[in-house]
């Protein structure tokens, strides 16, 4: 899942990136509003947190902006005005969800991931596929009862293709919400990475869950 | 004294009604006893006068002729007892009287005063006495010559006053009985009035009431006041406005410190949150632990600022006037920076005048230096260069602190000394600001009556120019 970052206090910017990032995000981060914008208007993200108190472009107008456009990404806003006018008026105009700083980073990751789940209209933070057991919140997965160890770049591949369970992935998908905006862009990483976690999950005796779409992508479910 | 207003003008204006009318009573009293015994007194003189022109004398004797009415003497309303005596003291005829009354029992010399007064009768009782000196009239006067000689002849004639005790008595009781009831009257109605009169005293001290702690807004009306409770009015009104506006600021203040202090501790927070949520290398740690302390050190700073910053605005710095050594106090607040400027591989020019002496509060000046020399050694481009200049001219003394590669629009100079603004803050390589500097240091330089001012080329200089009065 791809999340943008955009705070301008380097400290919280830098900290929740990395915080994100261990947690299996791809995450991109803007210092300031015009670069949020030019960011948000040329990639996908799942998530956006975007600080409310930016200098020059605030964050009110960021998100006025973004919701003009017709951006689909969930936001989150971050900010140090804890009112409730002024919830409303960051709710009203578009936010998805509301935090105020000083905040605990564990609550941050978990309403981004709800957000993501909203997202991809998983209600349930439990993704079950054939005999795969997905817990979204404790980030484990298990086949048939037993538990597989993965990366957490291979978590998120897995869990961006279980949230579309069913669904044609292509693999420009998988490369705008995995990988990061500023990785060098090689098609065939992504197949590197689908083989990595194909090794991973389908063991012997396990079906097969990941098929390919010759020339379009990949299928997570039970059956092509 | 009793404390009480209301007591204390109750108080006098009963007194003084009491003692008003007391008087008046007493001169009313005076006037009527006067009135009745003057009534009484003529009745006596009267009385004598007849009796007197009974009395006839002759060559050999005076006496007394007996009238039929003079024994309607003793008989009446009151009791009458009279004598006569001759000049040489002889008694020529007296009523039936008690013996030992006074005044009855030897004849008043001749001389002493013939007005009417009061004497004590025998066997109790009041008596008023008066005394006439005539010469009887020829005997049988219109047959007879005139006598050579005429004799004097005395007479006292006393009257029982019972009467007039009584009427006397009866005034003094009445007017007594009218006094005490008008004075409890005036003193109901005196009462009443005053408590009337008090009344926008009480209904002051039940608005002040209302003006509860929460709501300082309301002010007393002008017009509902009494004139005599207008300054007090007008004054508690401007207390309410400085209260009001106190406690605004300090409302203001609590939301700044809080507010701005927000990103720095979220910043803080989720940095220590994220560094300790895994096992990472010491490297990760110290370099956590050094970005960590420098957000505290500038939660710090920003505290400190903003502690002036209120305390200017209540008007509560007092800058304390001396000699200070410009150029010593710029050279000593840029050292905290050299560190920084030549890891950022500043060149620094500095053109300051020896003995640049200037009256001025040394402490607030060296917080404005330092702010702006943080400012240059922040906001120079990587490479840039940094001028620092300090000269006296005529009655100022000028420092200029300027740095290449603004980042500041010239139209933004209003903007730049504005509460918390930051400018664009796309730099990854300084520390964050947090905005209050030129608006503190303009505080400061107005206090200490100089002049601040920018002028700023976006990706050009940015400059800064400081006028203080060389001697205050």
């Amino acid at each position: 899942m791809r999340v943008l970052v955009i705070e301008d206090y380097e400290l919280l910017r830098d900290s929740v990136s990395q915080g994100l990032r261990e947690a299996g995000f791809a995450v991109d981060a803007a210092a300031s509003g015009e670069q949020g914008l030019r960011y948000a208007q040329s990639g996908q993200y799942d998530v956006i947190v975007l600080d409310l108190m930016l200098p020059r472009l605030d964050g009110l107008t960021v998100l006025q902006n973004l919701r003009q456009e017709g951006s689909p990404s969930h936001v989150l806003i971050l900010t140090a005005k804890d009112t409730a006018a002024d919830r409303i008026k960051g709710l009203n105009l578009g936010a998805d969800d509301y935090l105020v700083k000083p905040f605990v980073f564990e609550e941050l990751l978990a309403r981004v991931h709800a957000l993501v789940r909203r997202k991809y209209a998983a209600k349930s933070p439990i993704l079950r596929i054939g005999d795969m057991q997905i817990d979204t919140v404790a980030r484990t997965v298990s086949r048939a009862g037993r538990r597989i160890e993965l990366t957490a770049r291979e978590y998120a591949l897995l869990e961006f293709l279980a949230m579309r369970a069913g669904q044609l992935v292509t693999r420009t998908d998988i490369w705008e919400h995995v990988y990061e905006f500023h990785s060098d862009a090689q098609s065939n990483v992504v197949d590197v990475f689908i083989g990595h976690l194909r090794r991973k999950i389908e063991l012997p005796g396990l079906g097969r869950l990941i098929h390919t779409r010759r020339g379009q992508g990949y299928v997570l479910g039970e059956t092509p | 004294m009793t404390r009480s207003l209301r007591a204390r003008l109750l108080l006098g204006t009963t007194l003084a009604t009491t003692v008003v009318f007391f008087v008046a009573a007493g001169i009313l009293y005076g006037t009527l006893r006067g009135a009745l015994l003057a009534e009484f007194d003529n009745a006596l003189a009267a009385r004598a006068q007849a009796l007197a022109s009974l009395v006839e004398q002759n060559e050999r004797e005076i006496k007394m002729d007996p009238d039929p009415l003079a024994s309607n003497l003793g008989k009446g309303a009151s009791q009458d007892y009279f004598a006569i005596w001759d000049e040489h003291g002889k008694s020529i005829a007296q009523s039936d009287w008690r013996a030992g009354t006074n005044g009855l029992a030897a004849p008043p010399t001749k001389g002493s005063p013939e007005r009417a007064s009061f004497i004590r009768l025998p066997g109790g009782g009041r008596g008023r006495r008066t005394v006439l000196f005539f010469t009887p009239k020829r005997e049988d006067e219109e047959t007879t010559p005139p006598l050579a000689t005429f004799h004097q002849a005395c007479l006292v004639l006393v009257r029982e006053t019972e009467g007039l005790d009584r009427r006397l008595a009866q005034l003094a009781w009445v007017l007594t009985g009218v006094f005490g009831i008008t004075m409890l009257v005036s003193a109901a109605t005196m009462a009443w009035v005053v408590r009337r009169g008090l009344t926008p005293l009480n209904a002051l001290a039940d608005r002040i009431h209302a003006i509860g702690a929460t709501d300082l807004s309301e002010r007393i009306a002008l017009h509902e006041s009494p004139q005599e409770m207008l300054p007090v009015v007008q004054r508690l009104n401007e207390l309410l406005v400085n209260v009001e506006s106190a406690i605004a600021r300090e409302r203001t203040f609590t939301a700044d410190v809080t507010h701005e202090l927000r990103t720095p501790l979220a910043g803080l927070t989720a940095a220590l949150e994220v560094c300790g949520s895994r096992k990472r290398q010491p490297e990760e740690y110290e370099q956590a632990i050094g970005k960590c302390l420098k957000a505290a050190r500038g939660m710090h700073a920003m505290v400190e600022n903003l502690l002036i910053v209120a305390r200017a605005d209540a008007n509560r710095l007092h800058p304390q006037y001396e000699p200070v050594n410009a150029g010593w106090l710029l050279q000593e607040g840029w050292r905290p920076f050299e560190g920084r400027a030549a890891a950022r591989g500043l060149a620094i020019d500095w053109t300051v005048a020896d003995d640049l002496l200037v009256q001025t509060d040394q402490s607030l000046l060296r917080i404005v230096v330092r702010n702006l020399l943080d400012n240059a050694a922040t906001y120079a481009g990587s490479g840039g260069r940094i001028c620092i200049e300090g000269r006296q001219a005529d009655d100022r003394i000028v420092l200029r602190i300027s740095n290449t590669g603004s980042q500041i629009h010239s139209e933004q100079v209003a903007d730049v000394f504005k509460r918390f603004w930051r400018g664009d803050a796309a730099r990854s390589d300084v520390d964050q600001h947090c905005g209050l500097g030129l608006a503190l240091c303009r505080r400061i330089v107005t206090l200490l009556e100089g002049t601040i001012s920018i002028d700023t080329v976006l990706g050009g200089t940015f400059c800064v120019t400081l006028h203080l009065p060389a001697k205050c």
